[in-house]
């Protein structure tokens, strides 16, 4: 049964990458859709045989590598961490799919585009579903190339396929600190199943803990958009806005969190390398945020968010609240997913307008997408008792609760200005006055039915969603059921304290307390959104012009683009087209003979050729006339005096080990 | 004399047989056939030497020996062939085009 | 009764072999080439090797045979002249015979050291079955590799001979 959760969508992307362009064409998404609708019943089926009988367990299919010593298996591993992800890809790509029906109709690649989808979502549910690291580096591969293959899909626009390459080369890097810390893993334990690993972790010397979560955590940097590595993050939105919301925020970019969750052991023994994971994940989700602010593409915001956030996530892993972090995962799933989509229906009516200038008022053309998306971004800022709120401010409690005050204020901080990005990209959007061109206005129409279902279903996830699982916070259903696959040194501590302390009372002042703040937070980023937007919209303008310094520096992203261009990407092209340049001189002198690189040396240099090189050759050549009647008789060209000499040649070897002492 | 004596005998004959025909022979194909039996010479050194201890080391040496075997024979003659059809001869003593 | 086996199978390989390397005609030469090798595969079984003797019979006196009789037929017969390489046939054979009476000394050597040496007991198992089980476990990487390599001959095989064959 677990194995029909990553086959089936693996079928659908077969049958349609191999006959969708013959045979399939329009109606792709029978199979696609079918496949991963199949593929969640039977998430939906392991999931609740599991919650029968809440007991981890492996399902082995075949060996797939077997080079002794080294031996991999394809299994999976069924436990709370897996199949809470498993839920969520599915369940959420499952909607996505329908959307997509919507969304790519008529579309010149629509099988092509089903296929890939489904492709990802074989390689996604490898990844999560993987009893070892090769697999799952399998799989985290497998959606690299899909992110890459969907970024790019329009691959005829220049900048998707730049942003498509771009989106490849960071994960290398990042990919490259995953290899490197698989390696330290299989040296140290001679084995990359999770649970071999894990219970061998205690043997671990805090050096190498750290060297590898660090290493872990850089490839959770390039997969989850962390800094330095998230730059290809908003690049990516140049892909259709359904993969945006499916890969880009929903469930791709969240394994790195998922990978981090599952190397909790590792990382109990390295409080350093999550103290280092704790700030970059601050950091990013204020550097993020504040990016978000100022800009004016309706997915950049998005997708800047989407790197905010999953700052938070990190931020909670780092400060060894996994459970909070994955609840965030999964909450985040629901309404970024759902902003995604909203944004994708938008665009759609818009017919591809994507600049918040050009929206507004489209609150009477679209109610649905609309009453959809506000529910989103009061989930997303963080207003009870909507799903953000819960996992958002557990992580901000659990990160004041460990002890880290400065990241917690930066996270409070950042859930404001979370709160007025979003309200401000609500407000430009849907209400207010319509800034739509003319032209575009008597066609505004609402989404069809394909679009406004996964909309609602995720506008009802996006309300229940933290509340039934995360309720009441720290103590809900949620962190019972994921506390076993979780192993950390706050959660022996709870295990030990808990029971007695937390037990019986509900919540106590601190709670409360913190509690109030984020609520506060988002509260006064909502009301600054208000005010800026709706009721003086010409306020945005004129303080933009006042801090005009600070504007442009967020607007323009802090040129990090930039700076990564004149620093990594320009040397080393520059580089490669002398090494590119250096291999071409080099073959045409062996396949032409040299002779065109020769005239074009001398075209350039031939005076020099004459005077200087010429008389140095003819004087060295004046020295060697007289050697070379003596050495070309042995140059005789036949194959068979060569052969001679070497076996002579042999034959002086093995003569001079009758003198050197030997040993069979 | 015992079994494994007369086949080491045999393939060390062998590979004498064919260094001296690869060294001698002007025809190229019939020096593709003397490299033939001095890999087979060799193969049947490793074989017996894998009988005289049991172990079957030398039986899989030989088996990438004849891979290789089969490789260089293909690849052999279609050089044969190649330079047959430039140049209609293949006797070796022809070609020293390796002098430049 | 093996010891005589064998004793007559390398007269009779030894014999052809020299044939190979004397006779003026490349197609006796070739068709020589096939005895010995049938020879050697008759060795093979033996000395216990029954699946190196099948692959021998197979690849060998099958498929490479037929290869070069299939070239000397299409290259046709060549007459030969006398050519500088025959100048090195004395010092040639001096050579090779020094080399043959090397290998013999260390082979000689090596088996009287051998002598002492209590043999492993071949117990009656499956030749075939063991040999495949060592190929397909311990060297398992080595044969992949080897697909490859005869991928890579294959390829090379084509790109040589096809028609217009590389140009400068």
């Amino acid at each position: 049964m677990v194995a029909l959760i990553p086959l089936l969508p693996a079928l659908g992307a077969a049958v349609n990458g191999l006959f969708g362009r013959r045979y399939i064409k329009e109606n792709a998404h029978w199979v696609a859709v079918g496949a991963c609708g199949l593929s969640f019943l039977a998430a939906v089926f392991t999931f609740t045989s599991f919650l029968r009988e809440p007991q981890s367990y492996e399902v082995r299919m075949f060996e797939w590598i077997a080079v002794d010593p080294l031996r991999i298996e394809l299994a999976f591993l069924v436990d709370p961490l897996s199949m809470l992800m498993a839920m969520v890809v599915t369940g959420v790509g499952f909607l996505i799919h329908i959307y997509s029906i919507g969304y790519m109709h008529g579309d010149g690649g629509y099988h092509r585009y089903f296929a890939y989808l489904n492709l990802f979502m074989t390689a996604m549910l490898l990844l999560v579903l993987a009893n070892n690291y090769l697999l799952m580096f399998l799989g985290w591969e497998g959606v690299g190339l899909c992110s890459y293959l969907l970024i790019g899909f329009w691959f005829h626009k220049d900048s998707a396929a730049n942003a498509a390459k771009k989106a490849f080369l960071v994960n290398r890097i990042g990919d490259a600190g995953f290899i490197l810390a698989l390696f330290l893993i299989y040296g140290q334990c001679k084995s990359l199943v999770f649970h071999d690993v894990m219970s061998q972790a205690h043997a671990f010397s805090t050096g190498l803990a750290t060297a590898i979560g660090i290493l872990l955590f850089v490839g959770a940097m390039g997969k989850s958009a962390q800094i330095p590595l998230y730059v290809w993050l908003p690049d990516a939105m140049e892909g259709p806005t359904s993969v945006s919301a499916l890969i880009h925020a929903a469930t791709m970019v969240t394994a790195g969190v998922y990978m981090v969750a599952r190397n909790s052991a590792i990382y109990a023994l390295a409080p350093a390398a999550l103290n280092f994971m704790a700030s970059v994940g601050a950091i990013t989700a204020l550097f993020a945020a504040s990016i978000a602010l100022v800009q004016r593409d309706i997915k950049k915001v998005l997708a800047y968010s989407t790197v905010s956030q999953l700052g938070y996530m990190f931020l909670s892993c780092g400060v060894g609240a996994y459970v909070s972090g994955m609840f965030h995962l999964m909450t985040h799933a629901f309404f970024k997913g759902l902003l995604f989509l909203g944004s994708g229906s938008v665009i759609h009516a818009l017919g591809g307008e994507q600049d918040m200038q050009h929206m507004g008022g489209l609150r009477k053309h679209m109610p649905i997408t609309a009453a959809t998306f506000t529910i989103a971004t009061l989930a997303i800022a963080g207003i009870p008792p909507l799903a953000g709120f819960w996992s958002k401010d557990e992580i901000l409690a659990e990160t004041f609760k460990n002890g880290h005050k400065l990241l917690w204020g930066i996270g409070a901080l950042t859930a404001l200005m979370t709160s007025f990005y979003m309200f401000r990209l609500l407000f430009l959007t849907f209400y207010g006055k319509s800034r739509v061109h003319h032209d575009k206005e008597h066609h505004l129409h609402e989404s069809p039915r394909t679009i406004t279902i996964p909309l609602s279903i995720l506008a009802f996830l996006s309300i229940f969603g933290g509340v039934l699982p995360g309720f009441p916070p720290e103590r809900g259903w949620i962190h019972g059921f994921l506390s076993p696959a979780i192993s950390s040194v706050h959660h022996a501590k709870e295990i030990l304290h808990g029971a007695a302390e937390h037990g019986a009372h509900a919540l106590s002042l601190l709670d409360l307390t913190l509690m109030a703040v984020s609520i506060g937070a988002a509260l006064m980023g909502l009301a600054a959104a208000w005010y800026f937007y709706l009721i003086r919209p010409a306020l945005p303008g004129q303080w933009a012009s006042r801090l005009k310094s600070i504007h442009t520096l967020l607007f323009n992203k802090y040129w990090v683009d930039e700076i990564y261009l004149s620093v990594f990407v320009r040397p080393l092209l520059k580089l490669c087209n002398r090494l590119w340049d250096f291999d071409l001189q080099g073959i045409d002198g062996i396949v032409n003979g040299a002779s065109r690189v020769a005239v074009k040396s001398a075209e350039e240099s031939g005076r020099f050729d004459l005077k200087f090189i010429d008389g140095v050759i003819n004087d060295i050549g004046k020295l060697f006339d007289k050697w070379h009647d003596i050495l070309r008789r042995w140059q005789t060209g036949f194959v068979q005096n060569y052969a001679l000499v070497m076996v002579i040649g042999v034959l002086v070897l093995a003569t001079s080990m009758f003198f050197i002492p030997y040993h069979f | 004399m015992n079994l494994d004596t007369i086949t080491l005998i045999f393939g060390t004959g062998l590979f004498f047989i064919g260094i001296t025909g690869v060294l001698i022979r002007r025809n190229a194909i019939v020096v593709l056939m003397c490299i033939e039996l001095i890999l087979n010479g060799v193969n049947l050194t490793f074989i017996t030497f894998s009988h005289i201890h049991g172990n079957l080391a030398g039986q899989v040496a030989a088996i990438f020996v004849i891979v290789v075997a089969a490789a260089e024979a293909a690849v052999g003659l279609a050089i044969v062939i190649a330079v047959f059809r430039r140049h209609p001869s293949i006797n070796i003593d022809e070609f020293n085009v390796l002098k430049w | 009764m093996i010891t005589f086996l064998s004793f007559i199978f390398t007269l009779v390989g030894l014999t052809t072999a020299i044939l190979v390397v004397t006779s003026k005609v490349p197609m006796n030469a070739a068709l020589f080439l096939v005895v010995t090798l049938f020879t050697v595969a008759a060795n093979y079984v033996l000395l216990g090797a029954e699946f190196l003797a099948a692959v021998q019979v197979i690849v060998y006196a099958g498929a490479i045979m037929v290869l070069i009789i299939f070239v000397i037929q299409l290259v046709g017969f060549q007459p030969s002249k006398d050519g500088s390489v025959q100048k090195q046939t004395p010092i040639a054979i001096v050579a090779a015979g020094l080399l043959f009476v090397q290998i013999a000394f260390y082979t000689v050597r090596s088996l009287t050291q051998l002598n002492g040496i209590q043999k492993p007991v071949q117990a009656a198992v499956d030749h075939t079955a063991s040999f495949s089980q060592t190929l397909f476990t311990k060297y398992l990487l080595p044969f992949e590799t080897a697909s490859i390599l005869l991928l890579v001959a294959i390829v090379g095989t084509v790109l040589l001979a096809q028609h217009k064959g590389i140009r400068e």
